[in-house]
């Protein structure tokens, strides 16, 4: 008798709880699906819109997608209404800067957390605690005495400008820093000058191969840094050949009322993210682990 | 093959980098050159290694041994280049190598770790020092290669002519095999005019003959295109092995290269090593903690402690005659033992005395103590375990732990105050010694005086 | 003797690779000197000078001034008493705390509801590359996005027109112009808290859930008493960051109101402040409001820093 009534009782509990569990995964998942529409919304606006045609698109909203996509496309590249829009320009000169940026940044890192990792040189210590140091500082303490360099030695609206400082990247040493200390053993090194490699030759056969995810991580980070800049880039480039995507953005913005086709503008949008969306959503994965290795610097 | 010699080494470690290490980044041991316990401090800083002095023959195999923090690895690492000499000099084959990088002194050397690259297959760690290099080539590997390369276009060459393809083709391998033979003839002229070798850059097709080669000699061909990861321990020895011996060094370092196996492996590890020894010629010098490697491995061993030499010679003379106490007491397992007593000297020789019981040294030490003209005198006295047995006068001692060691009994036994460790054969015959009272004596000739001050053995 | 001891010297050439570790460190100092550290130093410079375009190709000064740019910078330019520096200062930090409060908010339940074995929530993968999307997405091409959709003709002026309501001019209203700005930076980084955030919790020990389960705790407790004192560190560190990323804020506002602030400057941060002084070439006011934002962030690193430190 009271075993029964007992189980009872522990069904009724076990029941409970299973209820109460399910209560909150619904309201869990109706979060993050809430949270999920609201994120790909503005996407989803984008995307349509850039299917539309300026009449469509001062009339009336809908969700449904038009069919001037093609038009769009072959008129913010070909015939942009805007002066200040030249897709083919800003992508490769965009291009350009976070290309040789990220890969400057990652190799002379590397080249950089490497020499004072395996090396016991005088002042090392100095050197690296000073690293750490200027980590802190703001990066638009700089742009003052930058931009006044570069206009006394004109040396504005040229794109190495932009892409040479990129060698001197505290955060990014830090990181490959932290990397080196847990994947490579001295021995390593030591084995190699044993076989014969000089210093340099080392490096570049032995731990770069090594650090190669690490150097992925970087790359992808200091390729959409550099993609995406606007500050820096927006007080140098004044040149029309030489603007960079942001730059261009910012001038199509403060030129956009009225007189530019609006379906050009959702595509010129389109066309700036979308290398970046793409390599993304190719290696989420690998950037979001990469996020939190990362931010774990200070 | 080369000697090997070290003339007055001295390795200091300065305070300013020991300091440098410690305070950054701090976590992290790497480069600190393990605990540095007993050893001198002097006003330039630590003091790794003092006045070594050792040379080395031509295919020899040295043992450097001693217990951890006592300035082997670091004197193997002098030897390697990876460290500098703070005083001394060091000559590899006849040249003063104080200065020279460690690639040039064209030596190999086994890491404990291994230090595989991670990054690349068994073929290409060993093929790596081959390929950045140039190499000693030796004309008869040249012709081996060749007649490799012969065989193989023989062969495209019938083929080609089974299938009766267009002779455009067959007249190029034509070309190539003369070309081969030619360069064949060239080499054997050379070996003619008594030339041995040429140094340069090996062709991929050499190198991949002398890797597939060594990997063929060391039992690893069927890993070749494995990555490091996914080998076993002594799979990685061996691989480790390889690409040290793959270039035919002058002088092969390992240092600690079995310790990181487990004891099974060990004691295989340690057979094919001696295999090895017989299959290149090379000099040895290898570094361990385990004396049991030492004893086996060794033409000759270094005993060192605290950066100092303790004694060299052939383990079995280390092990019999060990210069001082702490050799004495760190060759051979378990530990010897050692008594307080007196060193009297008698009318026909010498005898020692501890407490009641005395024992005759035999003549062959009586004449060395004779030599050295020792007088009576408080001395140690050291006798190793296996040479204890139990008689009827003999030290007393209380047994307080018997181990059965199958064909032996290892005895523990209480004596004033110290532990004492006998040996005795159990002949078939169980029997249960804890808790009874022994008499434990030895004979005159497996003594070992030692001067109580100094820990020298008075027979030196 | 002396012989004997100079053959000796010359014998000390010894085998040491640590000369190597400089020339590695040499390119990544040589730039930073030249392009970094070089700059920031003549910003310090000519924050004491006076010293600025007067007209196309006339400069005055430089003439040293001492403190009087940071002086005037704290002083009203007109009769209503504003203080320029002052307000967009205080611009900045609404903007800031109104979209931060959000976004640390919802990165935290985020952070435990993914980290919670209870709950075990079915297609993280999935929902953390929406949620960190935004963030890789170049902050100016979002800013126009922002300013397209709700512009005066823009999908949301659209629907609100369509169900019988008037236009509102969103980046006319200070209020509305603070809070896209606001959203805008939230939506750009509450993914990446999350990350953080989440990370931090499963550096925590799992078996100090567990046994605190056992132990009776309910989920909101275990929240209370395990996670948040634990999480603490990493949360003050990711709430700083985020704050000296906050003071620095300038794509969002500078797009959306096309360098202008509008209205009225309520929505003008001070690196826009820096960025049209600068355009202007004022070397000397310029250089005083980064020294000035300088030390402020240098504070606040100071603070991480400590934090950090600790545990």
């Amino acid at each position: 008798m009271t075993n029964v009534s007992k189980s009872v009782v522990d069904n009724n509990k076990n029941r409970n709880a299973k209820i109460k569990l399910i209560i909150e995964r619904i309201i869990s998942y109706s979060f993050l699906i809430v949270l999920t529409v609201f994120c790909l919304s503005f996407f989803y606006v984008l995307v349509i819109n850039s299917t539309k045609s300026n009449d469509e698109l001062n009339s009336v909203f809908s969700l449904l997608p038009s069919k001037y996509f093609f038009e769009n496309l072959i008129g913010a590249l070909f015939h942009p209404t805007s002066q200040y829009v030249n897709i083919f320009s800003g992508f490769k000169n965009s291009l350009i800067v976070a290309l040789l940026s990220s890969v400057l940044t990652c190799y002379f890192s590397s080249l950089t957390a490497y020499g004072v990792y395996a090396y016991n040189f005088k002042g090392k210590r100095i050197i690296a605690a000073f690293i750490l140091a200027i980590m802190m500082i703001p990066s638009q303490l700089a742009s003052v005495g930058f931009l006044k360099i570069a206009v006394d030695l004109r040396i504005t609206d040229q794109l190495w400008v932009l892409i040479v400082p990129s060698i001197a990247a505290p955060a990014t040493y830090f990181y490959m820093h932290q990397y080196l200390k847990a994947t490579l053993p001295l021995e390593l090194i030591e084995a190699s000058r044993m076989d014969g490699s000089n210093e340099f030759m080392t490096f570049n056969r032995i731990v770069l191969p090594i650090m190669k995810p690490a150097l992925a991580v970087q790359m992808i980070f200091s390729f959409v840094a550099s993609w995406n800049n606007y500050y820096m880039p927006g007080l140098l480039i004044e040149d029309d050949n030489k603007t960079t995507l942001p730059i261009m953005l910012g001038l199509l913005r403060s030129d956009a009322i009225g007189k530019v086709d609006n379906g050009q503008i959702w595509m010129v949008i389109l066309l700036s993210i979308l290398p970046v969306v793409i390599v993304y959503l190719i290696l989420s994965r690998s950037i979001i682990k990469g996020v939190t290795s990362g931010s774990v610097k200070g | 093959m080369a000697d090997v010699v070290l003339k007055d080494i001295v390795k200091i470690y300065p305070y300013l980098e020991k300091k440098e290490k410690k305070s950054i980044f701090g976590r992290k041991k790497n480069e600190e050159p393990k605990k540095k316990t007993n050893l001198q401090i002097t006003d330039k800083g630590v003091v790794a290694v003092q006045q070594f002095n050792l040379d080395i023959k031509d295919g020899e195999f040295i043992v450097l041994v001693g217990p951890s923090g006592c300035g082997k690895s670091t004197t193997l690492r002098m030897i390697a280049g990876l460290e500098d000499i703070t005083e001394g000099e060091l000559f590899i084959d006849g040249q003063l190598v104080n200065a020279v990088e460690p690639k040039d002194r064209d030596i190999a050397m086994v890491f404990q770790s291994y230090a595989l690259y991670p990054h690349m297959t068994v073929f290409d760690n060993m093929a790596y020092p081959l390929k950045i290099m140039p190499q000693e080539i030796t004309y008869a590997f040249e012709i081996e290669c060749i007649n490799e390369d012969l065989k193989e276009l023989e062969h495209d060459k019938a083929v080609l002519e089974q299938k009766g393809v267009d002779s455009a083709k067959i007249s190029k391998v034509d070309a190539k095999i003369k070309e081969l033979e030619s360069r064949k003839a060239e080499c054997e002229q050379m070996i003619a005019k008594g030339e041995i070798s040429y140094r340069a850059k090996m062709t991929k097709k050499m190198i991949k003959h002398k890797v597939l080669k060594t990997a063929e000699m060391l039992n690893i061909t069927e890993y070749l295109q494995r990555k490091p990861k996914a080998l076993s321990g002594g799979q990685r020895q061996r691989v480790a092995i390889g690409r040290a011996v793959v270039r035919n060094p002058k002088a092969l370092l390992m240092d600690e290269p079995l310790s990181n196996l487990d004891a099974k492996l060990r004691n295989k590890m340690r057979a094919e090593i001696i295999k090895l020894r017989s299959k290149i010629n090379t000099t040895f010098i290898y570094v361990t903690h385990d004396q049991i490697e030492a004893m086996t491995l060794g033409d000759r061993i270094v005993v060192m402690k605290d950066g100092f030499i303790q004694q060299i010679g052939a383990p079995q003379d280390v092990f019999d005659h060990p210069l001082n106490k702490f050799v004495s007491g760190f060759i051979g397992t378990p530990q010897m033992n050692y008594f307080d007593g007196k060193l009297v000297k008698t009318e026909s020789g010498y005898k020692v005395v501890i407490g009641t019981y005395e024992v005759e040294l035999s003549k062959e030490k009586a004449e060395r103590l004779e030599n050295k003209m020792v007088g009576d005198k408080d001395v140690i006295i050291g006798v190793r375990p296996d040479h204890m047995s139990i008689s009827k006068t003999g030290i007393k001692g209380v047994v307080e732990v018997s181990e059965l060691m199958g064909t032996s009994s290892h005895l523990h036994c209480k004596i004033d105050g110290r532990d004492v460790i006998a040996i005795i054969p159990s002949h078939g015959i169980r029997e249960e010694y804890v808790g009874r009272s022994l008499h434990l004596g030895f004979t005159g000739n497996v003594v070992h005086v030692f001067d109580k001050e100094t820990e020298m053995n008075l027979e030196f | 003797m002396k012989a004997i001891s100079l053959e000796r010297k010359e014998k000390k050439k010894k085998v040491t690779y640590d000369r190597w570790g400089l020339y590695f460190i040499i390119p990544f100092f040589v730039v930073y000197f030249l392009f970094t550290l070089i700059p920031q130093l003549l910003t310090i410079f000519y924050s004491f000078f006076e010293y600025y375009r007067k007209t196309v190709g006339v400069y005055i000064g430089p003439n040293f001034i001492g403190f009087q740019n940071y002086v005037n910078l704290f002083k009203p330019i007109d009769s209503s008493g504003t203080i320029d520096i002052l307000k967009y200062f205080g611009n900045t930090t609404i903007m800031w705390i109104v979209g931060a409060l959000p976004q640390f908010l919802i990165a935290l339940i985020l952070a435990v509801m993914f980290t919670s074995t209870r709950l075990n929530v079915k297609g993280q993968g999935f929902f953390k590359t929406v949620f960190y999307l935004p963030n890789v997405i170049m902050a100016s091409a979002f800013s126009l996005l922002i300013f397209q959709v709700f512009g005066r003709v823009g999908p949301i002026n659209q629907i609100i027109v369509m169900n019988g309501g008037n236009t509102v001019d969103f980046l006319r209203q200070k209020t509305s112009v603070r809070a896209l700005i606001a959203m805008t930076n939230f939506v750009m980084w509450f993914g990446n808290t999350t990350i953080v955030l989440m990370a931090g919790i499963q550096g925590i020990d799992e078996s100090l859930f567990e046994s605190a389960r056992i132990d009776g705790a309910s989920s909101f407790k275990v929240f209370k008493d395990i996670t948040m004192p634990l999480l603490k560190p990493i949360f003050i560190y990711c709430f700083i960051t985020s704050m000296i990323g906050g003071l620095q804020m300038f794509d969002v506002p500078q797009i959306l109101t096309a360098g202008q602030g509008t209205p009225d400057f309520t929505s003008k941060t001070i690196v826009m402040f820096i960025n049209e002084v600068l355009r202007a070439k004022d070397y000397g006011k310029s250089g005083a409001i980064s020294m000035i934002l300088f030390i402020i962030t240098g504070i606040l690193s100071l603070i991480v820093y400590k934090i950090t430190n600790k545990d």
